[in-house]
């Protein structure tokens, strides 16, 4: 009996050795010693690993590691130089002169050169990589290259606004390591690490799906600020969501968390002596209560649309939402393009009873409309319940409909909202941002506007879009942001502040930005982070 | 005997089969669908129509659903939405730390349920009794994630006695290194499940022994003689097992399920943290093909707590009564 026992009891030991030695990884050679480790936090795993294809922050914030920007943007949104140093358009729009920085190479020792960005452009048009979006490749008809650091990219029909655009968001595959492969769509880079080349400041070196990815330094890096280099392993680690990632960074499991936490979250982790939370308060997003004027409604009033704009206040709710951590908005535009752009737009503002008075006069009484929103977005829910209390104040009745995230999708989709509250990450030129939201042939994002019946809005938004020269941009987009405004097809609620969270007793050269995505995670932020 | 053994076989692929079947239709019928979570906004009508066909959305529901079972019966889970991959290939890499995860639970409800639940009801009354009596309706009354969270806070935010999450600590390279760190990574999620299972299960145990011990037969062996001791784990932990065992497959299903929301709360690496990540995506082949390996697993687990009853208990073999 006694040995019968025992023997089970090792057994069962030996058992659970055998499962644990199953589960955990191969043997790896130890991480560097007397150098610093950085652990990045993300909130869900990396799904979709073909290069420049996927929609999601998250995963962008790993996936695109590798890929170098043309150009960054600093602390105040600025363009700055990167892998590209200067751009010139041509007089007639049509041809954009790209100059590269010759001192950035791949990971493999390969220079970055011209032919990478051709090789790119003409693979994101090709293989239909959703990169394209950001670079409106619609309008990219081929490119000619002048030399291994200069290029000519041409254009299907000439714009100064393509050529911004290209500088806010392009990047560059190498050509060398992909030009083998027929459909970039259909390519996983997880499954290849011979493939894994970088042209960013780190490069991949092991990935654990579901766990961790780890990437080393890229020594033909030339961007790296002093100490950097004392980083010898950046790895990000996947958590489920944003209260474990914060308990996380508090306990010293991670040094970063990379998306941008919530506002609430910013004064209990700033009690912490060890964090610091640093902030931008130049977003480049919006968030809106959009009208449906695809319906057969009275929303389809302008007056109806301005009412209901001027009853919204502006700046109390953000105190109350955010504790200050917004930035109140007024037209279409970004608060960073405002003095350009729009200088001299004013919001709507009027009382309750001026408002019940202009609905009155315009014939329109016991207004009901639906309101939809992602449940799931404690912001969104409280801002659509100030906005609720606000009409009712003024004899409109609102349904609140909000849902999950997916449902919310299909419903705006499907044409079923008259409210909605939607949020657009903007990181790309004033033009292109409108063209995104209100072109009536290119419903974007959440904000599913319905403007088949608006002719006008399409002439003013093209004509932006295809300006030729800084002047003629300048003037249209102020143009286009002006009608959209007086129509008040949208009323924009506010930009929320990009929030990098981070151990600062351990680490510093944080820099916050106004996207996830181009701020401190970001390939060339990484090589300006050096321990402390 | 056989004739037992094949219809009770026969039941368990029909339960499989419903099962997948109800996760096939209940997928599609979600509102959004992957392709448009995958594009999050982006539109353009070509991209989507071409991931639409590519991921043969546009056919039919019923032919979706017959080429579905088809390659299922061929092994063939179907390929990522998202990534690419093989789901055998993405299931197999998580399977193992949910197996650890569920099966160290199981076994710690048993080996200490089982001891725990003889002892309360030998005990009848007593403190420990009370105890047991308590904590067996907490565990039916908590929420794993509740539990979960509040053992992050306490034991790993401000004792520091265990990691926030994952399952693995990467700095640990020797054998040794790996085996401990898997461990201290385990612990938390461990206690988080066998919390809630291990409170009812005694209580089951306890219930089922008072039974037996007031029976005739405890009885008559009392008053011949048999040492109490012998009584106990002989005549009655015996008979009062078979429910418990029966319970125990019951268990397993609730363990692997209740493994989705620890393994998501402790950023587990496990298949349960794939479903809540694939749910939100809409990844319908990762999905399946956790369901079906969930169908499966429990399935099996019942069914061979069937047999395990069928040896112990003499009486069903021929279908006998007592």
């Amino acid at each position: 009996m006694k040995l019968r026992r025992s023997t089970g009891v090792i057994a069962a030991f030996v058992l659970t050795a055998l499962v644990v030695s199953g589960c955990s990884s191969e043997a790896s050679q130890a991480p560097p010693e007397g150098t610093d480790r950085l652990k990045i936090g993300i909130s869900t795993d990396v799904v979709t690993w073909q290069p420049l294809n996927t929609a999601s922050v998250t995963d962008t914030f790993v996936t695109e590691q590798p890929f170098p920007a043309l150009f960054t943007l600093d602390a105040e949104n600025q363009v700055q130089p990167h892998v590209a140093e200067s751009w010139e358009l041509s007089d007639d729009g049509s041809i954009i002169r790209l100059k590269l920085n010759s001192d950035f190479g791949w990971s493999d020792g390969e220079p970055i050169t011209s032919e990478d960005v051709q090789f790119t452009l003409d693979r994101i048009a090709s293989d239909k990589l959703l990169a394209g979006s950001a670079v409106n490749i619609g309008n990219y008809s081929s490119s000619e290259i002048i030399s291994d650091s200069e290029i000519d990219i041409k254009l299907k029909q000439p714009s100064y606004d393509w050529a911004l655009n290209l500088a806010r968001g392009a990047k560059v595959l190498p050509k060398h390591v992909y030009e083998d492969i027929p459909d970039l769509s259909q390519f996983n880079i997880s499954e290849h690490p011979d493939k894994w080349v970088s042209g960013g400041a780190y490069t991949f070196s092991k990935m654990v799906s579901g766990q961790r990815y780890e990437m080393v330094p890229n020594e033909f890096y030339p961007d790296r600020a002093a100490g950097n280099e004392e980083i010898a392993l950046v790895e990000f680690l996947i958590y489920s969501d944003m209260n474990t990632l914060q308990l996380a960074l508090r306990n010293g499991d991670i040094d970063i968390i990379a998306p941008s936490i919530p506002a609430a979250s910013v004064s209990p982790l700033e009690s912490d002596p060890n964090l610091t939370v640093v902030e931008t308060a130049k977003g480049l997003n919006n968030t809106k209560l959009i009208f449906n004027v695809g319906r057969d409604t009275p929303l389809r009033d302008p007056i109806v649309r301005q009412v209901i704009s001027g009853v919204i206040d502006i700046e109390q709710p953000i105190k109350v939402v955010f504790q200050g951590h917004a930035v109140p908005a007024i037209g279409p535009l970004l608060p960073v393009d405002y003095d350009t752009f729009q200088p001299n737009l004013k919001p709507y503002s009027i009382t309750p009873a001026e408002a019940k008075s202009q609905l009155e006069k315009a014939g329109y009484s016991d207004l009901s409309f639906n309101f939809g929103y992602d449940s799931g977005v404690a912001n969104f829910v409280k801002y659509a319940e100030i906005i609720r209390d606000l009409l009712t104040e003024i004899g409109i009745d609102v349904k609140m409909e909000g849902a999950e995230r997916s449902v919310t999708l299909a419903n705006a989709k499907d044409n079923q909202f008259d409210l909605y509250i939607g949020k657009l990450n903007q990181p790309y030129t004033p033009a292109t941002n409108l063209n995104n939201a209100y072109h009536p042939a290119n419903p974007r994002g959440f904000q599913y506007h319905y403007f088949a019946e608006e002719p006008e809005l399409a002439t003013r938004i093209e004509a932006a879009l295809f300006a030729v020269t800084e002047d003629e941009y300048v003037d249209s987009v102020k143009d286009a942001t002006k009608y959209i405004h007086e129509m008040a097809y949208s009323h924009t609620l506010y930009t929320e502040s990009i929030f990098v969270a981070y151990n600062s007793s351990r680490f510093d050269g944080i820099v916050a930005t106004g996207t996830e995505t181009q701020s401190a995670i970001a390939s060339n932020s990484l090589a300006q982070i050096v321990p402390r | 005997m056989i004739r037992i053994v094949l219809i009770r076989i026969g039941r368990a692929l029909l339960a499989v089969w419903i099962a997948i079947t109800a996760a096939f239709l209940i997928l599609r019928l979600l509102p959004g669908g992957p392709v448009a979570l995958m594009l999050d906004g982006v539109h353009d009508p070509q991209i989507e129509a071409q991931l639409i066909a590519q991921y043969g959305l546009d056919q039919p529901l019923i032919t979706q659903y017959f080429l579905f079972l088809w390659q299922t019966a061929q092994g063939n889970l179907g390929t990522s939405f998202y990534s690419l991959t093989p789901v055998a290939d993405i299931l197999l890499t998580r399977l193992p730390w949910t197996l650890l995860l569920a099966g160290s639970a199981l076994t710690v409800t048993l080996l200490i349920g089982i001891p725990l639940g003889v002892y309360g009801s030998v005990k009848k009354d007593g403190w420990a009794d009370q105890f047991l009596r308590f904590f067996g309706m907490a565990g039916q009354a908590l929420f794993v994630p509740a539990v979960a969270v509040v053992l992050l806070i306490i034991f790993a935010l401000n004792l520091g006695w265990a990691p926030i999450g994952g399952a693995i600590d990467s700095q640990a390279v020797s054998a040794g290194d790996q085996f401990l760190s898997v461990l201290r990574h385990l612990a938390l999620p461990l206690i988080s499940l066998a919390f809630v299972q291990l409170g009812p299960y005694a209580l089951t145990v306890r219930t089922n022994m008072l039974q037996i011990l007031g029976s005739d037969f405890i009885r008559s062996a009392k008053s011949r003689g048999i040492p109490v001791r012998t009584i106990i784990w002989k005549h009655g932990v015996r008979n009062a097992i078979i429910p418990a065992v029966t319970l125990a497959g019951i268990q397993l299903g609730a363990l692997v399920s209740g493994a989705v929301l620890t393994e998501t709360v402790f950023a587990y690496p496990g298949v349960g943290r794939l479903i809540y990540e694939s749910v939100l995506r809409q990844d319908y082949p990762v999905l399946q093909g956790a369901f079906i390996l969930l169908a499966v697993t429990v399935v099996l687990a019942n069914l061979t707590t069937d047999f395990v009853v069928v040896a112990i208990d003499p009486k069903l073999r021929t279908g006998s009564r007592s």
